[in-house]
């Protein structure tokens, strides 16, 4: 089995098989993390298609400073509070129409829905939107959190704390 | 608070595993080509107009040679009767008409002729005066 950083020398110098590789090896996890934010197969796909068609053309320019799970990361991240923001625009042009139900959401039927809670996630500020994002869509610890994003380990803490404060006023969480 | 953060953190789903992977890669790489597409015409649009852009700014291949008017500026020549040729004398005129035609009889070997509209022109000069 070939290392991520192989793969993609391999892509950089011509070999398309390389790249297909890749992406099968980490398409589980991109879809998944996508998954976690819309609540739909669908759109989580076309989501991970829109990451794997970025890392196709700026691939060919990585320069090995990170591993490729970190790069990966990034630019999910990046897909997703787009979306997110998207995602709030459009909910406020169509105010009149009614919440789509995720495929998950019938679990929680007397509580805020999934859609709900991504709404809201849309409306915190950009760091706190990144760290709960990773926290929540990918489960990951605070340590790798500060990793990808730049910032401290306790910056990421303060801000998903103030993320969660944020988010239960909103959602009338009691 | 505490409560309210797990479950937000229990949201957390296991990605679906029914994707499959080979439809998507098919997907992509029609995605690809097609953007590739894309670009390739955008390039060549671009281009096109750069192209047009510079032979109208140059004006590339628009003939060189300006059209010539023929017309003559001298107009008291022709019409001596008008008002341009008040304060000229006509007699300036005629005395270089009246040289040129002695230049062509002399070439022309007709010497007496010659002296005889020398003479013709002194005594018209004399009689203006």
């Amino acid at each position: 089995m070939q290392n991520d950083h192989e793969l993609i020398k391999k892509y950089q110098n011509g070999d398309l098989s390389a790249y297909d590789k890749l992406v099968k090896g980490h398409l589980s996890n991109t879809i998944g993390f996508f998954f976690n934010i819309t609540g739909n197969r669908m759109a989580a796909e076309d989501l991970a298609q829109d990451v794997f068609f970025k890392l196709y053309r700026h691939l060919k320019k990585f320069r090995f400073e990170s591993s490729f799970s970190t790069y990966l990361y990034r630019v999910n991240l990046n897909t997703a509070n787009s979306w997110l923001k998207r995602n709030k625009w459009k909910n406020i042009l169509h105010l009149d129409q009614a919440p789509e139900k995720s495929e998950r959401d019938t679990e929680l039927e007397n509580e805020w829905t999934r859609k709900e809670l991504w709404d809201a996630v849309a409306k915190l500020p950009n760091k706190q939107r990144i760290v709960v994002i990773m926290r929540v869509a990918e489960e990951m610890p605070y340590k790798d959190i500060a990793e990808v994003t730049g910032m401290k380990e306790g910056t990421a803490k303060v801000n998903f704390h103030h993320a969660v404060r944020s988010l239960k006023e909103w959602l009338n969480d009691d | 608070m505490i409560d309210f953060e797990k479950k937000i953190l229990s949201y957390h789903s296991d990605s679906p595993n029914d994707t499959n992977a080979d439809d998507f890669l098919k997907r992509l790489h029609n995605r690809v080509s097609e953007s590739k597409d894309n670009r390739r015409t955008i390039i060549t649009s671009l281009c096109m107009l750069m192209v047009v852009s510079f032979m109208t700014f140059t004006q590339f291949g628009a003939p060189t040679n300006q059209t010539d008017y023929f017309y003559n500026e001298d107009v008291e020549t022709f019409l001596e009767t008008d008002f341009w040729t008040i304060n000229s004398d006509s007699l300036d005129h005629d005395e270089s008409y009246t040289y040129e035609v002695a230049y062509f009889l002399l070439q022309e070997g007709y010497l007496w002729d010659t002296v005889e509209l020398l003479d013709e022109l002194k005594i018209e000069e004399e009689i203006a005066l």
